[in-house]
């Protein structure tokens, strides 16, 4: 087994993964302004792979070396084994000429074949190195470039000329255009002792050969687009369809047939896309088949012709025929590869392009000046894409050691605001600062250092219980405190558990938790980490009402001391808080206390008694609403 | 014995979706295969034919003629390729489709159990590494191509094949060295296989991070806050482990190569000694020794081609097992139509247990009547059996002991499609599609779309619904489509309600639909449910009590067991666990 096809497979679903994942692939024919040059980008590509493979290049030129002489052994070995038979030499003369070649033949096949196998191995670690790196970079760049669509676009763009090997075929082709060059001169030159003119008819043939390939090569890139939408269409629905979580609905709803029926549909138009996409090359390798049967119809009446005058002997006729027939070979690779060297270049750009992003250099940064400090929003306005705001005017003081509720309707801002607390995005108008400083000014390390965070969607990394408390790794664990913390935010069940590993992504072994034991765990890691900012975003929404009380409770004690802001639907946890902040279109329509709230009879007292409707006619019996 | 079954059943499987692919597979690897041999014989008849003196005119028809039928069959092989390049695309498709289906048919309770994930992870991990049913085609068609190659290379060599004595002796130690090769290549094939599963794996915490696009942004908000950069990256680099079996595994490939040139070199060699010692015998003409020569070549290599591809092919086909076994598994059988249940129709648990495969007791001696026309309301705390007793009722996990009937009957005994019509379910894990937001609603491509505008409307997705440019026909998520829309967690629960209203059972099953939304649209929602489920059976699984008040009645569950039955007023008289819950939440609104 090569290990190629491991990474067809690999690509492709690399490829169909993520958000943007796939406009990475439809870049196509359309080349973006270029801010590198080639040469720069071959520069780029060489230098760092001799950086991390320096042997790697010795057998480059190995393997160029190799092929060139097994091309020309192969045309001269026939011409030696005619000239023995037709000068009528002993046998063992002729055995000792051919037994030389045979030595030849097992030295540059040994030496050629072992340069492929370090050639391949090193590609393949080269690919792993740069998706490596990939990931790396994308894990340390800012939150909100990571989140934005042109980050998300650019990191999938990387992956996929890191993964389709376009890195590395910088080096590769331009190892075939080089042995394709040095057959090219070899070949030339034989051919030049039979009649120089023959060589412009090859070219000529090559010419004609080149201009369908680049018709091919166009049809190609136009169906593209549409052929890597079917792939795309045709990867998310088998992955939604083989979700086992999806596995109840797909039941109850009776969707077999739908999705079975749109699976066969995309194959098959993906199957006419295909077809479309190669009937470029399809022809241009009719018209070669057509242009050959010319060709060598050609050379024989030629070298038969001029064998006839004598001129010409049995051997030569041998070489001369193989000659012309591999030479029109060597010049295609060489056009070839120039084509794909082209396309080469760019997608380095692609990997340049993300590799080398740095988010904008904080200006005059500032620092958070007390060990529990004040929040402020002042006048802050927030738009993700520039055109609806999300927060618009928003005003707020906390003060240290106040615990503040956000309540509001879905999308009224509040996770957005977390958000701009948290200094993942800059304000667009306005400011947020932390012991004030501006949060998204602040070093993000010194930020962080303040802020404990409970968000939304569980973060469960496939480590240890211990691990995913402190998110450092064991030996840099305090166990005791991991365990106190576990304690704390109520799933004690798993102290004695600290080195057991979550998730069955790695280990079938895995502890897999519920919703509401997770939730539990993100309250563990924001207690471990004790920081005097606590943020918690719906922290409850699966806890049972027993839970969700104790959580309360513990919340009390944990936040004791600390800032705290507090998201929930569940407005009986905002009882808690020293202050709520009623959220309505992005801006703070009501502050104050419960009670100050309710006697505003506004849109938190009105939210309250829609929640608490059924609580209070519950208690006074039972009535029907 | 079990790699060749395999092997039949594959290609089966694969005639069986597409009748093409195969007869296109033998057609091209012939046509291409033969070919060559065309210029071999011709280029010795044109070199005897001068040493003779033969004149051009008597050669070029000849010529011609053979240029020809190569020309013929090149392109017989590209049309043929290029269709069975198209074949090979669609059946690889179809294949991961029949597959997938397979996921969808099985039973439920076989979809998660241990024994089938474990099927699915290794089937995952030989697609990784390009085995499955593609891998056992491509060495098929290999494997016709070198024969069609022998065919053609014996009827030239044998000629030297009856020159009796040194070539019995030659022939019969190249056929012994070349055996010899197939096995050393054996043993590298199963040697760096080894290596390779001895340092990769596809759930190492390595490629979790690398493939699984697990640094996304939906987790990058933790990862930046509590500063897990430095643990994951250490995951990401391998560690010395895998580093050292990589190299090991890149020094079993150097031995590959260098005894794989060699033998090819010397194999290359000695066929042109033998042809030259022959002729120097004065046994063959020069047109004979080019075309014997290559001929002989050509021989042995085809035929270490074809010892190559029958190992490949058993060996891809053993590995496919997992394959076959995974499409062999039981799918749901027909039963008796159920009834549409009229008023009054009722569903019964009769002493139901359950516990999952992983042993975990889930539901124990469960009894309950749940009428049509009936509203129903299930508590307990986390992990009290409530979501398990809405999956027994699914018939998505069989009872361990005890019953559940409809009308009396068994439900087990109906057919699962006429059964499963009676129930509109929302889970909390629901699962929305990347499919288009009507074919979401309504779960299928034909669809009444007054209704299922409705549908939408009542489940409060009305507002966003009329954003949409394109309507029901926006697809859902813009990784599927760049014209879709992603939707939020609470506008995801909402489509799934409008699944279920479109749906319009008889029974309504809504397992805690509401966690996501605000008070003001759980109120709605509410509100406009109680009109919706008016003579149907109802049953509602809340964290958020409230929505027990209007219930007839409620079912309290604690550790897999009903503690409590009854409506909301009496229950809370009770003192039992019911009024400790309710009291929980709801000291927190007076």
């Amino acid at each position: 087994m090569t290990t190629s096809p491991v990474y067809d497979i690999i690509i492709i679903i690399s490829a169909n993964r993520g958000k943007n994942g796939f406009s990475a692939r439809l870049y196509g024919g359309i080349m973006k302004k270029q801010k590198y040059t080639a040469f720069g980008n071959v520069a780029y590509i060489i230098k760092d792979i001799y950086k991390n493979n320096t042997g790697l290049f010795v057998f480059l030129v190995l393997s160029a070396l190799c092929q060139s002489a097994q091309a020309l052994i192969a045309v001269c070995l026939p011409k030696a084994a005619v000239d023995t038979a037709s000068a009528g030499t002993s046998p063992g003369e002729a055995a000792a000429v051919i037994g030389g070649f045979t030595l030849a033949l097992m030295l540059v096949n040994a030496l050629a074949s072992l340069a492929g196998e370090r050639i391949d191995g090193a590609y393949y670690d080269l690919r792993m190195l740069y998706l490596r790196r990939i990931v790396v970079k994308s894990m340390r760049q800012s939150y909100s470039r990571l989140e934005s669509e042109e980050g998300q676009t650019c990191y999938w763009k990387a992956r996929d000329v890191a993964l389709s090997g376009s890195l590395c075929g910088v080096l590769n082709n331009t190892l075939t255009g080089v042995v394709g060059l040095l057959n090219f001169t070899t070949f030339s030159a034989i051919i030049a002792r039979l009649n120089p003119l023959i060589m412009l008819l090859l070219a000529a043939q090559s010419a004609v050969t080149f201009v369908f390939m680049k018709r091919g090569s166009r049809i190609w890139e136009a169906v593209r687009a549409d052929r890597a939408k079917a792939n795309k269409q045709k990867f998310v629905l088998a992955e939604a369809g083989a979700d086992p979580k999806n596995g109840k609905d797909v039941r109850l709803y009776g969707m077999r047939e739908l999705f079975v029926g749109k699976l066969r549909s995309l194959a098959y138009w993906s199957m006419k896309m295909y077809s479309k996409q190669r009937s470029g090359y399809v022809q241009q390798h009719l018209v070669d088949m057509a242009m050959y049967f010319i060709r060598d119809a050609a050379a024989y009446a030629y070298l038969i012709y001029r064998a006839a005058d004598g001129s010409v002997a049995a051997g030569d006729f041998v070489l001369y025929f193989g000659a012309i027939t591999a030479f029109s070979g060597w010049t295609d690779s060489i056009i070839w590869r120039i084509d794909v060297l082209r396309r080469n270049f760019f997608d380095v750009s692609y990997f340049r392009d993300f590799m080398e992003y740095e988010d904008p250099a904080i200006e005059n940064p500032e620092h958070i000046s007390e060990d529990c400090p004040t929040i402020e929003f002042k006048n802050v306005s927030f738009s993700y894409d520039g055109k609806t705001d999300v927060l618009k005017d928003f005003n707020l003081t906390v003060s240290p050691g106040e615990h503040i509720a956000l309540i509001g309707r879905n999308g009224a801002g509040k996770s957005t605001a977390v958000k701009l607390l948290c200094g993942f995005y800059a304000p667009t108008a306005g400011s947020v600062k932390i012991g004030g400083a501006e949060a998204s000014r602040v070093p993000e390390e010194e930020r962080f250092a303040k802020i404990s965070a409970v968000f939304q969607d569980l973060c469960i990394l496939p480590h240890t219980v211990a691990e995913n408390v402190s998110m450092r790794s064991e030996g840099e664990t305090d166990m005791e405190k991991a365990a106190d913390s576990l304690e704390k935010a109520g799933i004690g069940r798993l102290k004695a558990e600290l080195s057991r590993p979550m998730t069955r992504a790695v280990r079938d072994d895995g502890i897999e938790l519920s919703g509401g034991e997770g939730q539990k765990l993100m309250m563990a890691r924001a207690i471990y980490k004790d920081a005097p900012i606590l943020i918690l975003d719906e922290p409850t929404a699966a806890l049972d009402p027993i839970a969700e009380s104790e959580t309360y409770q513990s919340f009390h004690e944990l936040s004791a001391g600390k800032t705290a802001v507090y998201i929930s639907h569940r407005l009986a946890g905002t009882r808690f808080c020293d202050r709520i902040v009623f959220l309505k279109d992005g801006s703070a329509a009501e502050i104050g206390t419960h009670e100050e709230l309710m006697a505003l009879d506004g849109g938190y007292a009105e939210m309250f008694r829609l929640q608490s409707h059924y609580y209070n006619e519950g208690a006074k019996g039972g009535d029907e609403a | 014995m079990k790699g060749l079954k395999n092997a039949f059943k594959a290609l089966r499987i694969i005639a069986g979706l597409d009748k093409w692919l195969l007869p296109l597979m033998a057609v091209n690897v012939a046509c291409k295969n033969v070919a060559p041999y065309i210029d071999t014989v011709l280029g010795a008849w044109i070199l005897d034919g001068l040493l003779n003196g033969l004149g051009l005119r008597r050669m070029l028809p000849v010529i011609l003629g053979a240029l020809g039928l190569r020309l013929l069959l090149r392109a017989c092989a590209e049309l043929a390729e290029q269709v069975q390049w198209e074949r090979d695309g669609l059946v690889h498709d179809l294949y991961l489709t029949k597959r997938g289906e397979k996921n969808l048919a099985m039973d439920y309770a076989e979809l998660t159990s241990p024994a089938v994930n474990a099927l699915r992870d290794r089937i995952n991990q030989d697609d990784m590494y390009g085995w499955g049913i593609s891998s056992v085609a491509d060495y098929f068609q290999k494997l016709l191509g070198s024969l069609a190659s022998i065919a053609a290379a014996l009827a030239i060599v044998v000629p030297l094949i009856r020159m009796g004595g040194a070539a019995a002796a030659y022939l019969a130690v190249t056929a012994a060295a070349i055996t010899a090769s197939a096995a050393v290549n054996g043993y590298f094939s199963k040697k760096t296989q080894e290596l390779i599963d001895s340092y990769e794996h596809s759930r190492s915490h390595s490629s979790y991070y690398l493939w699984g696009n697990a640094v996304d942004y939906k987790i990058g908000k933790d990862i930046r806050v509590f500063g897990a950069q430095p643990l994951i990256e250490r995951a990401i680099n391998a560690d010395e482990g895998e580093r050292a079996g990589r190299r090991r595994y890149l020094r079993c490939c150097d031995k590959r190569g260098l005894f794989n040139g060699t033998f090819g070199g010397a194999l290359q060699g000695t066929s042109y000694i033998y042809v030259v010692v022959s002729a120097a015998k004065g046994l063959l003409s020069a047109g004979e020794v080019m075309k014997l020569a290559e001929a002989l070549y050509f021989f042995w290599g085809s035929l270490q081609e074809l010892l190559t591809a029958v190992a490949q092919l058993l060996q891809a086909a053993n590995r496919l097992s997992d394959t076959l076994d995974f499409l062999a598994l039981p799918e749901a059988v027909g039963g008796r139509p159920a009834p549409e249940p009229a008023d009054g129709a009722e569903i019964e648990f009769k002493n139901v247990s359950f516990a999952y495969p992983s042993g975990k007791r889930a539901l124990d001696n469960v009894s309950c009547k749940i009428s049509r026309g009936e509203r129903l309301a299930i508590v307990g705390p986390n992990g009290s059996g409530k979501t398990t007793f809405i999956k027994l009722l699914c018939r998505l996990y069989r009872p361990d002991s005890g019953e559940i009937l409809l009308n009396g009957v068994n439900v087990w005994e109906y057919d699962f499609g006429s059964y499963i019509r009676l129930l509109s379910v929302v889970f909390q894990d629901f699962g929305l599609f990347p499919l288009t937001l009507g074919e979401n609603v309504a779960a299928s491509e034909s669809r009444d779309d007054g209704r299922a505008a409705k549908a939408l409307e009542t489940a409060g997705f009305g507002e966003r619904l009329a954003s949409l440019p394109n309507g029901l026909d926006t697809p859902l998520y813009k990784s599927y489509d760049d014209s879709g829309v992603d939707v939020s967690g609470g506008e995801a629960q909402k489509i799934a309600l409008a699944r279920a209203l479109y749906k319009d059972a008889p029974f309504m099953v809504l397992d805690e639909p509401t966690a996501a939304l605000d008070p003001v649209a759980e109120y709605e929602i509410y509100s406009r449910f109680n009109g919706f489920v008016q003579g149907k059976g109802a049953i509602y699984i809340s964290h958020r009590l409230s929505s027990c008040v209007f219930c007839d009645r409620i079912l309290v569950f604690d550790g897999g067991k009903i503690v409590q039955s009854g409506p909301h007023a009496a229950l809370l008289a009770e003192d039992g666990l019911y009024a400790r819950l309710w009291n929980a939440q709801a000291q927190y609104y007076k």
